[in-house]
């Protein structure tokens, strides 16, 4: 007959396995570390080719980009916004000013989306700021919530 | 400031039409929508889908649909001031969208929540299967494994050294 040890091993490999296939069960509908993208694309939707001197009246194309790795389905509001050299945006304070382009996008948990956004400045001006910001809907509230997601191109228009 | 294709849009208007025309749906519109209605009734569609995904629904078909109705809506709103008609024609297409996906949300969701069951069972039985197996290899193990072994081992002769 087949000794004790060898069944206690055998015995102990099922029991993994079951362990293994409840842990399978278990990781795949868990997201360790939710997260939104944001980046700002130049005109061949590139991070990095963005002009910073443009003539006034002249179109100015950019992309923005949203990626959803949230775990679940994801209403955006990704806003476009004007400001200066004194505007301040950052994690956790938005531009209060009204969005310039506006694009809604709602994404599944590994979805993305890409934005075209067409602006022209009609006179000159040091300093220009395009501001992209990411919000997201509150399925709580019914209500657009800044999710801290930013990013920003500076511009010197000059005259033509 | 942001240029919508007219070619676009021509498409946009000729697919919705299609659909319109091939949908079974009867769906009741509104004389008149405005753009900050339907992203409210957008926004209350997306909260049903995001708890019916939680649920273990599959909400790829209606995302895409949200998304067509967005597009919708933002198209028409480029058109409000310069075409009133052509953006609440858009807007009717959004309608129409939406009213769609809240008539479907029902069945994706009945659906989730049986997939979510049958995903429970077929865990449970697999654990049962190899909590089974593992008994079975304890108490009948050793017999299986001899009489194979004597099976296979059926024609072997023993000679003398």
């Amino acid at each position: 007959m087949i000794d004790d040890k060898v069944k206690a091993v055998l015995l102990a490999a099922v029991i993994v396995m079951g362990l293994m296939t409840a842990g399978q069960y278990w990781l795949e509908h868990r997201v360790v570390e939710p997260f939104s993208e944001l980046g700002v694309l130049g005109p061949d939707q590139l991070l990095g080719d963005y002009s910073s001197n443009v003539t006034a009246g002249q179109n100015v194309t950019l992309y923005g980009y949203i990626g959803n790795h949230e775990g679940a389905v994801t209403y955006y509001d990704l806003r476009v916004k004007l400001g200066n050299l004194t505007t301040v945006v950052n994690g956790t304070v938005w531009v209060d000013a009204p969005s310039v382009a506006d694009f809604r996008a709602v994404l599944r948990d590994g979805q993305n989306s890409t934005f075209p956004v067409v602006l022209s400045f009609p006179q000159p001006a040091n300093g220009t700021k395009i501001i992209f910001e990411l919000w997201e809907l509150d399925t709580s509230s019914g209500s657009f919530l800044y999710s801290g997601l930013w990013g920003q191109i500076i511009l010197n228009v000059t005259a033509s | 400031m942001i240029r919508p294709s007219r070619v676009g849009i021509a498409a946009l208007l000729l697919a919705l039409t299609l659909l319109s025309a091939t949908a079974p749906l009867q769906l009741a519109l509104s004389a008149s929508v405005d753009s900050a209605q339907l992203y409210s009734e957008i926004g209350s569609t997306f909260a049903r889908v995001h708890t019916i995904e939680g649920e273990g629904g599959n909400v790829t078909g209606v995302v895409g649909q949200l998304n067509q109705a967005l597009a919708f809506v933002a198209t028409g709103e480029a058109y409000e001031t310069t075409a009133p008609d052509q953006a609440q024609a858009l807007y009717q297409q959004a309608e129409f969208i939406i009213q769609s996906v809240n008539q479907e949300l029902p069945g994706v969701e009945s659906q989730g929540i049986a997939a979510a069951q049958s995903e429970v069972s077929w865990l449970a039985f697999t654990l049962a299967a190899l909590a089974a197996i593992g008994i079975g290899i304890y108490f009948f193990g050793g017999r299986i494994f001899w009489s194979l072994w004597i099976r296979s081992h059926r024609n072997w002769r023993v000679k003398k050294s």
